[in-house]
């Protein structure tokens, strides 16, 4: 009888102790699909959110626009870092100072030399609280050569913070010293530019083919890269602006050889100007510009806001104080100005399309 | 040299620097913990909140920052198999398999100490190139890159547990997909199918998110239980016992972490190379010159020692360019350079004399921020490293969504998430088959460094120049040698690692 007892007690341990490790193993089942469960509606949740933020109009406002609050997305369309992220983030405050209860808040977009950025900037049709600094001319002849979702006409443009001048420079152990020498080089010229088909790579197709130089481009990631490898002496010049290589030239380590600039350059006077050489008119398309655009179809009134703001911001003393400090170029233009030079630039590279494509294939 | 170093250093107990250092070094530990944010996401937005502190305080509040970005990568890295930032993708190879050993903490305590450690020394290092930094920044050109990256891919021999063929295979995938986007030289589109978003690639951070948090986020989801097994819990706990034991780890190894941090201060003042490398190298260094291969890959200590040692060094080499000649090597560099301008720096050899004292501030706010950020990360190491008892059914929605938004904070980018979501399914794949997926990194860290400095090397010196200069042809025989030696070891004692 005890026995019986006993052997039925474990008898009903065990199936109590299977009942419960299959409990378990239910529960365990069951976390693990809830776990499931979660991760794809999040996942789900997370990409539908922000591909819905991507197209979004939820900044289409009417009225007394911009409302207190109102957010300003300034988008940079390259990483972090370089010229364009710097004046974004520089002139960031002074936006948010001149359209007062805004916040202007500094995006960046990087992708395909700008064009990712513009692309969407594009597609956001309508909406004021979109504005960012744009590649040019680099994004200009993307279009021309229709590698682009984009027609730079329809923007609004609402001015340019700044326009750099492009300079050939070499190395200081280089045995060209000159613009003459350069001019008299007989071999074909290695010339280092910050990308394959970027502002820098453009404007040194449209510059020196003008001056009868026999030149090869050599690409590298970026304008720093470029001007490393001249400093090396593994090319023959760096086509670069002027801003990326003063440093360079006051330490005496890169010499100027010549300048595309309209004038002799402060604090390179005694260097020559590609028109002094017979470039011509050209020289006026070989430089870096940096004009603002918004959206195309912003309602006037609200475009007229952004255009004063802007203006007001550029021309504001303390951003020109900042853009000495930091040694960068200041020149602002206003919308009128910028929206003339960019139909200008658009109707330029245009005539010379064919004889870019041509150079652009051949100097590689 | 060395006077303003001292002098920066007194200022910095002046109130309220040790605040901003604080500051500085919470900040920097938190963005380095989150997978997707990075070091100059993380200096962009310090930089407007730099303006009323001053060049001073600007570079106290980043250079201490900057001490703490490395460790804070590590901890997901050791936690959770998910690096914070890139070059921590090298310390999941070790750190992981600690982690599942119930080791978290010793993994993160040697983790600390060996960032802390190397971040010093690596800028004692910057202080003593710095009067003659220019020739070493000029010495590496596109040969000697070349080199670099067919020694970091000739690492899948060393990476590759059992078949070789697999590790061959995931390296090769890497490197396909590294050659997505634009041809480095001619522009021409490569596999974008039309989407400009493919224009530049594949975004690496997304894809490295997608192929370790994601695809472990899955695999936790499927596997159940806790990262460590709870037999071995009792291994883990007890402040002083774990630090005492990262010490002794430490010295046990020093030579071997002095060697890894003068090669990630080296391959740091290379421009456009990058700090993944580093790790990388760092870590094959380890594993070559270790005569007990047998753990590598299953938990072996030494093998975040080398990496976190590397990663954080290279900073201070990643410094000589910035600082000398106002060329950034890396995108941090740039940002810092933005920085630097700011307050009024202007980089050059004449920083040395005008502004040597900012920069010694910046120099010692970085070894405060490493000694903080090592008393913080050991004395938070033990507690964090209980996650790994947490049921990973609740950690891996959690993962989940921290890896997306990460991806996603990068560029503003949707198609970032997609790319992260597609690499986490191809990972847990790749994983489940027994293909490393470190490989795959592997193939696409160096896959566009290979192209491009090959490229430029025959345009402009033609492919001899690999074997008529020097270091090149040094760099080249030492790969050689590594590579036949790593395949003859592996045919003597059986594979290694991973």
């Amino acid at each position: 009888m005890t026995s019986n007892l006993i052997h039925e007690h474990g008898w009903c341990r065990k199936q109590e102790l299977s009942r419960n490790s299959s409990t378990r193993a239910s529960i365990r089942k069951f976390q693990k699909a809830k776990s499931f469960l979660v991760c794809f509606v999040w996942a789900l949740q997370i990409f539908c959110g922000f591909e819905g933020r991507s197209t979004n109009t939820a900044g289409k406002q009417g009225g007394n626009w911009p409302s207190r609050g109102t957010v300003i997305e300034f988008s940079v369309e390259f990483s972090a870092g370089g010229g364009y992220d710097t004046y974004t983030r520089g002139l960031a405050p002074f936006i948010e100072k001149h359209l007062p209860g805004t916040r202007v808040v500094v995006v960046n977009r990087p992708g395909a030399d700008g064009a990712v950025a513009l692309n969407y900037l594009y597609r956001s049709r309508g909406e004021p609280a979109k504005i960012q600094i744009v590649n040019v001319p680099g994004l200009v002849v993307r279009q021309l050569f229709g590698q682009a979702h984009y027609d730079l006409n329809q923007f609004t443009w609402l001015g340019q913070v700044s326009s750099g001048d492009y300079v050939a420079a070499a190395r200081r152990q280089s045995p060209l010293r000159s613009a003459q020498d350069l001019l008299s080089l007989k071999r074909t010229a290695l010339v280092a530019t910050g990308g394959m088909a970027d502002s820098s790579a453009i404007t040194a197709v449209l510059a020196y083919p003008a001056m009868g130089l026999k030149f090869k481009l050599i690409p590298h990631t970026g304008m720093q890269e470029a001007i490393i490898a001249a400093l090396r002496g593994d090319v023959d010049l760096v086509h670069a602006p002027y801003s990326g290589v003063m440093q360079m030239v006051r330490q005496g380590e890169v010499k100027v050889l010549l300048t595309f600039s309209d004038k002799r350059l402060p604090g390179l006077t005694d260097v020559p100007t590609a028109a002094e050489l017979g470039l011509g008119e050209s020289s006026k398309y070989i430089r870096l510009g940096r004009p603002i655009a918004a959206p195309p179809d912003i309602p006037l009134p609200q475009a007229n806001i952004l255009r004063e703001a802007i203006w007001k911001a550029m021309n504001d003393p303390g951003f020109a104080a900042w853009c000495k400090k930091t040694e960068r170029e200041w020149a602002p233009l206003n919308s009128e100005e910028t929206a003339k030079e960019i139909a200008e630039l658009l109707e330029v590279f245009k005539q010379r399309r064919e004889f870019l494509e041509k150079y652009l294939a051949a100097a590689r | 040299m060395w006077e303003p170093i001292w002098t920066a250093f007194f200022h910095l107990l002046e109130w309220p620097a040790p605040l901003v250092v604080l500051l500085g070094t919470v900040a920097g530990f938190l963005f380095g913990a989150i997978p997707g944010l990075n070091g100059p996401i993380f200096i962009a937005l310090l930089i407007p909140l730099t303006v009323p502190l001053g060049a001073t305080g600007a570079m106290i509040l980043v250079g201490a920052g900057m001490g703490a970005l490395s460790f804070g990568g590590a901890i997901p890295a050791v936690l959770l198999n998910t690096p914070g930032d890139e070059p921590n993708a090298a310390t999941t190879i070790d750190g992981f398999p600690l982690a599942q050993k119930g080791m978290a903490a010793v993994a993160l305590g040697v983790s600390a100490l060996a960032s802390a450690l190397g971040g010093i020394i690596g800028l004692f290092l910057l202080v003593l190139v710095l009067p003659f930094g220019y020739q070493l920044i000029l010495a590496f050109s596109y040969p000697e890159n070349f080199i670099l990256s067919v020694l970091g891919i000739s690492l899948v021999v060393v990476l590759t547990r059992g078949d070789i063929l697999k590790g061959l295979i995931a390296a090769g995938v890497g490197l396909m997909l590294s050659f997505v986007g634009q041809d480095p030289l001619t522009g021409e589109l490569r596999f974008v199918f039309g989407s400009d978003y493919l224009w530049d690639g594949i975004d690496f951070v997304a894809a490295l998110i997608g192929l370790f948090a994601v695809s472990e986020a899955l695999e936790m989801m499927v596997r159940g239980g806790t990262i460590a097994s709870s037999q071995q819990a009792r291994l883990g706990f007890g402040f002083v016992r774990e630090s005492l034991a990262s010490v002794k780890i430490l010295f046990r190894n020093f030579w071997l972490f002095l060697r890894s941090t003068v090669l990630g201060f080296l391959v740091g003042v290379i421009p456009g190379v990058g700090g993944t490398v580093a790790s990388f190298v760092a870590y094959m260094h380890c594993v070559q010159s270790s005569k007990d291969k047998s753990n590598f890959g299953k938990g072996d200590i030494r093998g975040v020692l080398a990496v976190e040692a590397a990663n954080d060094s290279k900073d201070g080499g990643a410094l000589l360019p910035t600082l000398l000649l106002g060329l950034p090597g890396s995108a941090m560099m740039a940002v810092l350079l933005g920085l630097f301008l700011l307050h009024g720096i202007t980089p050059g050899p004449q920083v040395l004399s005008e502004d040597m004292d900012k920069v010694a501030t910046l120099i010692d706010a970085h070894v405060v921020g490493n000694i903080v950020t090592v008393i913080l990360g050991m004395l938070a190491a033990p507690f964090i490293a209980k996650l790994t008892f947490v049921r990973v059914t609740l950690i891996g929605p959690v993962l989940m969504a921290v890896s997306l938004l990460g991806s996603y904070s990068v560029s503003g980018e949707s198609n970032d998430i997609l790319v992260a979501l597609i690499f986490g399914f191809a990972g847990y794949a790749f994983a489940r088959f027994g293909f490393s997926k470190v490989a795959v990194v592997l193939g696409l860290v160096m896959g566009p460094l290979m192209e491009r400095s090959f490229h430029l090397t025959v345009e402009t010196m033609g492919l001899s120049a690999i074997f008529t200069r020097p270091l090149s042809l040094v760099l080249l025989l030492l790969t050689c040698f590594l590579f036949f030696w790593s395949l003859l070891q592996r045919k003597e004692r059986g594979s290694v690692a991973f």
